[in-house]
Formats: structure tokens, sequence, C-alpha cells
């Protein structure tokens, strides 16, 4: 793929201020995340991405058909809960397939947290800024990070980033408000 | 020229690849452009597909959901397409997909169309 490009062509591809300015804002916590509310799903899957495709499509479902999300909203979390389950599979845990990825849902009556978690050694802000700006974002490393950010409310990252959390509000929580 | 032998006679097939003069326009089928097998494979046809002197409409209309790896691709596409002094449209971006490439910045770099025809007609007004 790579030997299409002549040299010099990845410079078209700098991102934007507001990209740069949201991976700069990212929150990476060295501690567990809290817990919100109670657990509701816990799906623990070895690092293969059929084992994380079956996780995303099982707890969206179940999300929208709780009514925590409408279908346009059920959309574009799949999109951000995809790009967290393959950072784990693929940045985290390597791509070995002993090494289990970890998805948990958790809620009170008005918000919702998916805590994605892997195994692996976590990343710092400068290792996503460099991911970011390096040739490696062509094929998919910084812009996913700007995918999760734009798909949810919320968007941060404990145990030094080997867990993020995805987290919204849920739209039933607000109808009965 | 399509991903058909790829998946298998029982599967959909998973996009269509025709050409007219020197566009190329690739019908993505499938709905989930996630599994990176399949971006792969897609990724691999398109470069099989498109010559230094064409180019290409990529036709999103069936396509639900797309990972940051396939939007990657696209961007190679366009650059490679670029340095020749060529071009890589999208047609048929609605939705939830208009929002992804938004949020991802690539409506910014990435010219999109409505459908198949419009891209057409756009790419030969551009060529005259």
């Amino acid at each position: 793929m790579n030997a299409m490009l002549p040299p010099g062509a990845g410079r078209g591809e700098e991102p934007t201020p507001n990209q740069v300015a949201l991976i700069e804002q990212l929150q990476i916590h060295a501690d567990a995340p809290p817990q919100r509310g109670t657990r509701h799903l816990h799906l623990n899957f070895p690092s293969a991405f059929i084992h994380g495709d079956d996780a995303v499509r099982l707890v969206i479902e179940r999300m929208h058909s709780w009514l925590w999300v409408t279908r346009d909203q059920a959309d574009l979390l799949t999109h951000a809960l995809h790009e967290a389950v393959v950072n784990a599979v693929v940045h985290g845990n390597r791509g070995h397939i002993g090494v289990m990825v970890d998805v948990e849902l958790w809620a009170d009556g008005q918000h919702w947290d998916l805590h994605i978690s892997d195994q692996g050694k976590g990343f710092t802000q400068r290792d996503a800024l460099r991911a970011f700006r390096g040739r490696r974002r062509n094929l998919g490393s910084g812009r996913g990070l700007v995918i999760m950010a734009g798909s949810v409310e919320r968007l941060t990252f404990h145990h030094g980033g080997r867990t993020v959390v995805l987290g919204g509000r849920r739209t039933d929580g607000m109808r009965r408000n | 020229m399509s991903g058909q032998e790829e998946f298998g006679a029982a599967e959909p097939q998973p996009w269509i690849i025709t050409r007219q003069g020197s566009v190329v326009v690739a019908e993505v089928i499938v709905a989930r452009l996630f599994d990176p097998m399949v971006v792969d494979r897609l990724d691999h046809d398109l470069h099989a597909a498109v010559g230094d002197n064409d180019d290409l409409i990529l036709d999103l209309t069936r396509v639900r959901y797309i990972s940051s790896a396939m939007l990657g691709r696209m961007v190679m596409l366009w650059m490679a397409a670029q340095t020749r002094g060529r071009r890589v449209v999208l047609s048929g971006v609605t939705g939830t997909l208009a929002e992804i490439l938004r949020i991802a910045g690539l409506h910014q770099r990435v010219h999109v169309h409505h459908d198949v025809a419009t891209a057409m007609a756009a790419l030969a007004e551009k060529s005259t």
C-alpha cells in the first residue's frame, strides 16, 4: 500500500487543529474508572475481530432495545464501540487470541458508561499524538480516537490507557424528566 | 470484477466494480465495512482496478458502518490519485455515515456526491 505513495505524500494528511486539540485534551487516568450505578452487562472475549464484532452487536442491540439510545445514537455508538474494541484487540492485546478483552456496561437512572479493557501496557498522550501525526494514522490509528471522541458525550481513559470509558445519557432517562 | 470469489458463492457479493471510460465505479454492497479482511480485500480490489489515468467513484449508498481503518485506506487512495492528477470521490453518503466522515474530517478532503450519476457528471464537467 505504501508503495503507491510518493515521498512526502503523507504531508497531505495533517490533522486539523480541532483534531489535535481533541487528542491533547484526552483524559488518561492512572486509576480505575468509577462504577456508575449497576453493572448491566459484562462480556469477556478473546482478542479476535469476530468475537469483538459479536460483542459490539450484542451491546448495541441491548442498549437500543432498552431504549437507552435512539437508532441514530446506536449507529454512532456502534462506530465508537467498534473502534474501542479494535484498539483493545490490536493495540492493547496485540491480537494475541489467548488474551481477553472485557466490556462492561454500567448505568444509573440517567447515564450509561461502557468500559472496554485490554491487558496491554496502556498509552500516554504523547503516544496518541504520535499515532495521530504519523503515517500510521493513514491506517486508522489516530482517526479511531477522533471517531470515539466525536460519537459519544464522554470519553476518558483509565488504568493508564488500558481501559477506555465511552459515556452517554440514557434517552429513556431524559424522557422521565 | 468483484469480490465474489473471495467470499464464496453462498455469500452476497460484497462490491461490484465497473468501468465507464476512465472512471472506475465501485459500488459497495455490504452494510458493514468493519472486518479487517473485508477492508483489505476491498482495498486490494480497488488498487487492482484503478489505473494511473483513472478516476474513482466509491459508492457507499448501502454502507451503514465504516471503520477508521477503511477511512484510512480511502485517504490513501485519495492521496495517490492526487499525485497522479486524478480524483477519488464518494457517492451515497448519508445519515450516520456522513456524520462519521465529518467527525473524521474527511468531508474536507474527499468530495461527496448524492449518487453515482451526480458524481459522474461532476467528474465529466471538471475534465472538460
